[in-house]
């Protein structure tokens, strides 16, 4: 458990809440502040065997007890080290990557209604998600035109089975609790790495070499973001911040393991965006990370590592 | 991208729940200030003239402040007298009433009877109540000659129910009639002595 001691605000408690679900593990982190948060209190509980499980379809939560559980544990460790004094507005909610598909497409003419937007982003997920239109649940953005030639607008569109999120609100909801934000896991670590705030571990230096020295300018960036979810890999590749490509596997990846997949990753990314990966994070518990970091040494990309509290923090500052 | 996170997939998105609280807020404070407006506008109709006054007191001499209470007494007055004078009026007229239905009709058409010379004509008879008390009769006669007239005041004055029986105008009409309006005090006969 991590505690900070910070001082009541003046208006009161403005205390924030982020709760992560991975594979195998429940996080929570109480921040306070309201533009940056500062985490006053982080833990994480090992979930019941086979409790969770990853994935598009549902149900996921094969244990709710068990996880709810295993929540309220961390909610009542809070509560005890006097860091979560009232019902928070709403919660942040990180869910593994495997619950989610992106889709970036084409945008003709300038940004749609949001009622119209809602229906292209669901439409250009009918292909990935794996049930009708009508039970997808999507957001969407648009992303800027990035000046080559023949670019237009684009709509970033990322979207699940309505029927899974509902199962993991659900679950909150259980703590008397409302979600206010569920993101996945990857794109609340690429926030926290972009914000450059927050670093667990690793050097920066470390593994420069063919690609450069980490580059932490917002322009020109091209971040490959590795988050394993406590068993559940994402990996997320922006370019300027814009996500790019997303990926999530089935099965759990080792720290070792990820520099099998950093290949296929990378020549993805060579021909199909035509770009190179700059910049590698890795977010995951510490033993994860270094593993991970170790295993990548061999690729010469920068890598710095991300803490799951970094991304959380990240999640409740949106 | 204005947010950091540019999707967020939550079934109550924090800035819709944040933007709904604003709405409430706003409403909230809205309903306060209109209730406290109407509260002053209340306090302020309903203020005592009294408390004005002795807050402004300072500011009005004590003679002006005399002078007005005398001006202010004599429309007073001057009100009561016309209030007093309309209701006299309507007294008055109900005195009329009163006294036009104790005026004895019968008993003066009785005795005019009596004392009506046979060629002689009562065009009007018109009793009143007199200022002083007792009962006025005015009358209008008429015949072709001015003999029977004369004999109609002859006859009043003889008999005991008309006193002071005055000619008041004689004249001869367009129908060759003489006219005789005189004026006679009636004495009721359960009055006569």
């Amino acid at each position: 458990m991590q505690t900070t001691g910070i001082g009541v605000g003046f208006f009161g408690n403005n205390e924030r809440v982020a709760i992560g679900l991975g594979a195998r593990r429940a996080r929570l982190l109480v921040g306070r502040g309201n533009g940056r948060v500062q985490q006053v209190f982080a833990d994480s509980r090992r979930l019941p065997e086979a409790a969770l499980r990853v994935g598009l379809r549902g149900p996921v939560i094969n244990d709710r007890d068990g996880v709810v559980a295993a929540l309220r544990e961390l909610v009542g460790k809070a509560k005890a080290a006097g860091v979560l004094r009232r019902t928070p507005e709403t919660v942040a909610l990180l869910v593994a990557d495997g619950a989610f598909k992106m889709v970036v497409g084409p945008i003709e003419g300038g940004a749609p209604s949001r009622a119209d937007g809602d229906r292209m982003a669901t439409w250009l997920l009918r292909e990935l998600v794996p049930v009708d239109e009508s039970e997808i649940r999507a957001d969407w953005s648009m992303l800027e035109a990035t000046g080559a030639e023949g670019s237009g607008p684009t709509m970033l569109s990322v979207g699940g089975v309505d029927a899974v999120m509902a199962e993991y609100e659900a679950t909150v909801a259980a703590l008397g609790w409302t979600v206010g934000r569920l993101v996945p896991w990857s794109f609340a670590a690429a926030a926290a790495g972009r914000s450059g705030g927050d670093v667990a571990g690793g050097d920066a230096g470390d593994n420069a070499g063919a690609d450069g020295d980490l580059d932490a300018s917002a322009a020109g960036r091209r971040d490959l973001v590795l988050c394993d979810a406590d068993g559940a890999l994402g990996a997320l590749f922006q370019t300027d911040g814009i996500p790019r490509l997303h990926r999530a596997w089935r099965t759990p990846i080792t720290g070792e393991g990820v520099a099998e997949q950093l290949p296929t990753l990378r020549r993805y990314v060579n021909d199909h965006l035509e770009t190179t990966i700059g910049n590698l994070w890795l977010c995951g518990d510490s033993a994860w990370a270094a593993a991970a970091a170790a295993a990548c040494e061999l690729s010469r990309i920068p890598t710095r590592i991300l803490s799951p509290e970094a991304a959380l923090c990240a999640a409740i500052e949106g | 991208m204005a947010s950091r996170i540019p999707i967020n997939l939550a079934a109550h998105p924090v800035e819709r729940v944040r933007a709904a609280r604003r709405i409430v807020s706003i409403a909230a404070a809205t309903l306060l200030v209109i209730t406290a407006a109407h509260g002053a506008l209340y306090a302020w109709v309903s203020w005592e003239p009294a408390e004005e006054l002795g807050a402004v007191g300072p500011a009005v001499a004590p003679e002006q402040i005399a002078a007005w209470r005398v001006e202010v007494d004599r429309l007073a007055a001057v009100a009561d007298v016309q209030r007093a004078r309309a209701a006299a009026n309507a007294v008055g007229v109900g005195n009329e009433l009163v006294g036009w239905r104790t005026i004895p009709w019968r008993s003066i058409f009785a005795d005019l009877e009596e004392v009506l010379p046979r060629r002689v004509r009562l065009e009007v008879v018109a009793p009143s109540l007199a200022p002083g008390g007792g009962i006025e009769v005015q009358m209008t006669a008429s015949a072709d000659d001015t003999g029977p007239l004369q004999d109609l005041m002859l006859a009043l004055e003889a008999h005991p129910a008309f006193a002071e029986v005055w000619p008041q105008r004689e004249d001869s009409g367009v129908d060759e009639f003489m006219r005789l309006t005189l004026r006679a005090r009636y004495v009721p006969r359960e009055s006569i002595p």
